[in-house]
């Protein structure tokens, strides 16, 4: 093995393997990151990106392995790894293709979820299987390279921990500095550029001469025409037909853009999607006035009528899950007088959309906008009741519930910041009324406030799930709200009395059932529970 | 004789004596009316309450106090109290029937607990009549008590099963609590009565549609819609867009399904050429034998 033996190319070795346990976990991180706006990031994308990356590794180990001992040499190792790299630099180029080719954007229907999972498998299996792949052999060919009599557990003992310990460094680095600096093509190219400018050094050091010098220039140029390809690259989701794309960005927790498209009946309607939506939203605006058209953010504005108001001029208000602030825009709309508003939200680049796109402003004395994380919050308010409404609005994800703001200690916490009289409001994305995360959620805040409420917010897949701290809501005060001269009033009038139809109250469990709590509360699991019921809805024949 | 004589003549003084305040009650009402045809509906207001204090079961007060109540002073809970006690008295009294059945219409939106309470009264005075029975289940929907406005709306459809209303308010009622296919069930009971009906068949197919996602029988219901509402009409052109709608969604739904096998089909094949290369490079890096001693 020519040059295998010197201590500086000993030291290289090691490097490789760093390098390349560094770039398998970039990989891995990124490739979620990667697939997000066309498959979401659910459970299932990151399980079938781990799985397959798993299975891609355990065959690269086993193959390696076997190919090393047939061939011995360091041009093989560094040959694949400069195959692996030159794979890594071509994903950024074509995941977007790939995936709009197995899946377009008219068939990412919501609900069809059991659709996207195997089209995210696909995409995973296509795209970074085989790079992974060869990755997957680099630590036994090193091993192999290195190993000396009397020295195999020492040799493989280096070798392992140096390439985890360039996992590590490359987990940690993917998700604080590299997807946030870079964005996600930016973070593939780089741990692509890492393994080229490996590779190539690798090839040179073991056997400098006039062709291998060849062979490196023209995978350095291959190399950098990728990178130059990435950095030229188009917007990373294009707009399925009626949706015009305002404005794309990475955040670290997400892919975001925000689209405009019309409204069933017409109206302009500006939205803020995340990850693969197409036709669902996180946030959204009505470009013609406040209320979005019976979704259930007008439903929380209904709320108030349950505490007083319009008499009552004192309403102060928390929501967790601002989003761009649509809630507060509607509470401020309508019941202005001496409103204050305290609203969490935990992507500061959300918060920034609001801003730009939105109307969220951004000094006004009646709105206190909180980066935190809405449990946290919740946490580290000092004790004492302060508010009038508590909303909760928290999706991570598509439609997850983050479990530790559905438990009975998250309801227990809002309740003690409550006032008498106060009300707790939740939004419970649910595909069905029987579904077990909508009774779940609803039984558990039943526990704590001794009873709750449930509106079927009609013709959308949502719930608003309420209940009054210490005080039984009187109802009628929706059935036939005063008069106003405020605009779109009488919309929410009508809001107020169809919200009574539907509206059923909900007991806490006799023997106290199995409420969710911080210690158990499977959410996503109940979440994927009424997703995929839907989906085998649309799906089966 | 003579205490004969004395006790006809109270009776007659009595007698002369209502007679005389009878009429100034009629004077009051009929001076109240000018008053108010004038335009001073406060004064006409003030002497049909005077009226009424004066004489509360005189028919000619209750009805025009009541009708200036709901008419002029939309205050429909104090013209209901009045109309409620005159009606227990005198049940007959049509006009009076009439004028409760004003307060139930128009207190339906915004105040539907009166509502419910108007058409109460009504049913127990007319129980053969359908409407009012209809009229407070819709009521007690708008207040949420849906078990009685099931209740209720059952009972009608027995009664009276070419009814179309109680079908359409009764699947309302199935759909708000989660079970579209007794709404389907029930808008299929309508059909039955009432074969040409094409708004039960639009409601029936948007229930299959938008709830039920059968998208074949909801096409089929479309269709029959469009081909028994008048041409032209509103219910017509609703019928024919909804049926685009529903033959695109069935298509959407074809077309994702056919996607889904498909890519079932490129996950055999991948993993297939996978497991392939792998078998080969196995087979080609098998380790070479150990040298014979």
């Amino acid at each position: 093995m020519k040059g295998a033996s010197a201590p500086g190319f000993r030291i290289w070795l090691l490097l490789t393997a760093f390098f390349s346990g560094f770039s398998v976990m970039v990989l891995e991180m990124a490739a979620v990151r990667a697939m997000a706006p066309y498959f979401g990031a659910s459970t299932y994308t990151w399980t079938n990106v781990i799985g397959v990356i798993l299975a891609a590794l355990s065959v690269g180990y086993f193959l390696g392995g076997r190919l090393i001992d047939r061939r011995p040499r360091a041009g093989v190792l560094y040959g694949i790894l400069l195959a692996g790299a030159l794979l890594c630099l071509l994903l950024p180029l074509v995941v977007r293709d790939v995936s709009r080719w197995l899946l377009p954007a008219a068939d990412a229907a919501e609900g069809a979820v059991d659709l996207v999972n195997r089209a995210s498998l696909v995409a995973t299996l296509i795209l970074f299987a085989p790079p992974v792949f060869l990755l997957g052999m680099i630590s036994p060919m090193t091993i192999r390279l290195l190993v000396r009599p009397g020295q195999v557990g020492d040799v493989s003992g280096r070798v392992f921990a140096g390439s985890t310990v360039g996992s590590i460094l490359g987990t940690f680095a993917t998700t604080f500095w590299l997807v946030p600096g870079l964005g996600t093509r930016g973070t593939l190219a780089l741990a692509g550029a890492v393994l080229t400018g490996t590779a190539i050094v690798g090839l040179l050091l073991a056997a400098f001469s006039r062709r291998t010098v060849a062979a490196t220039a023209g995978a350095a140029v291959a190399a950098v025409l990728l990178i130059v390809g990435v950095a030229r690259a188009g917007p990373l989701k294009t707009a399925a037909d009626g949706l015009v794309q305002i404005a794309e960005f990475e955040s670290a927790y997400q892919y975001l853009r925000v689209v405009e498209t019309k409204d069933r009946d017409g109206t302009p309607l500006r939205m803020l999607q995340i990850n693969e939506a197409e036709a669902a939203y996180q946030s959204v605006m009505r470009l013609d006035g406040v209320l979005t058209g019976g979704r259930y953010y007008d439903y929380y504005s209904i709320l108030p009528l349950l505490l007083g108001a319009p008499e009552r001029t004192d309403l102060r208000v928390l929501v967790i899950g601002l989003a761009t602030g649509t809630i507060p825009r509607q509470l401020r709309h309508f019941y202005p007088e001496g409103l204050e508003v305290t609203g969490v939200e935990i992507d500061p680049e959300v918060v920034e959309a609001g801003h730009e796109y939105f109307d969220l402003p951004r000094d006004a004395e009646w709105l206190d906008i909180r980066v935190a994380d809405g449990r946290v919050f919740l946490n580290q308010q000092p004790a004492g009741p302060r508010y009038d409404l508590i909303v909760i609005d928290a999706f991570s994800q598509e439609y997850y519930i983050p479990f530790h703001l559905a438990t009975e200690e998250a309801f227990r916490e809002a309740k003690s910041l409550l006032r008498e009289g106060g009300i707790l409001a939740m939004n419970v994305a649910s595909y069905q009324i029987d579904s077990r995360l909508l009774e779940a959620i609803e039984k558990t805040v039943a526990n704590v406030f001794g009873r709750a409420w449930r509106v079927d917010v009609r013709g959308y897949p949502n719930w608003m799930v309420f209940a009054m701290k210490d005080a039984k809501p009187e109802m009628t005060r929706l059935v036939n709200p005063p008069r106003r001269v405020v605009p779109e009033w009488d919309d929410l009038r009508t809001i107020a009395a169809e919200a009574v139809t539907s509206a059923v109250e909900i007991e806490p469990p006799a023997d106290g059932g199995s409420p969710l709590t911080d210690d158990r509360a499977p959410v996503e699991r109940l979440t994927d529970e009424s997703v995929r019921r839907e989906s085998r809805a649309v799906l089966t024949e | 004789m003579t205490n004969v004589k004395a006790i006809a003549v109270v009776l007659l003084l009595l007698a002369g004596a209502a007679s005389v305040r009878a009429d100034e009650v009629g004077e009051a009402v009929k001076a109240a009316r000018a008053a108010i045809r004038e335009g001073d509906v406060d004064a006409g207001l003030a002497r049909l309450e005077q009226a009424y204090e004066t004489a509360p079961t005189d028919p000619r007060v209750v009805q025009n106090y009541a009708w200036a109540l709901i008419v002029h002073r939309d205050d429909l809970t104090r013209a209901f109290e009045i109309l409620y006690e005159h009606l227990e008295r005198s049940p007959e009294d049509e006009y009076s029937r009439g004028l409760m059945r004003k307060i139930a219409a128009e207190a339906m939106e915004a105040d539907p607990a009166l509502a419910r309470n108007a058409w109460f009264l009504l049913r127990r005075l007319d129980p053969s009549a359908r409407e009012p029975l209809f009229q407070w289940a819709l009521a007690s929907y708008r207040l949420g008590d849906r078990a009685a406005a099931r209740s209720a709306l059952r009972e009608l459809i027995d009664r009276f099963p070419s009814y179309a209303d109680p079908y359409s308010l009764l699947a309302k009622v199935w759909l708000d609590e989660g079970r579209p296919e007794r709404a389907a069930d029930t808008y299929r009971d309508l059909i039955v009565q009432r074969p040409g009906d094409a708004t039960a068949r639009l409601k029936l197919a948007n229930t299959l549609l938008w709830e039920l996602r059968d998208y074949d029988a909801a096409v089929e219901e479309f269709a029959a819609a469009t081909d028994l509402a008048p041409p032209g009409s509103e219910i017509a052109a609703e019928a024919a867009a909804q049926l685009a709608n529903a033959k695109e969604q069935k298509a959407l739904a074809e077309r994702l399904r056919a996607r889904n096998r498909t890519l079932g089909h490129w996950l055999l094949a991948i993993l297939g050429v996978y497991f392939g290369i792998a078998f080969a490079l196995t087979a080609l890096t098998r380790p070479a034998p150990p040298a014979e001693a």
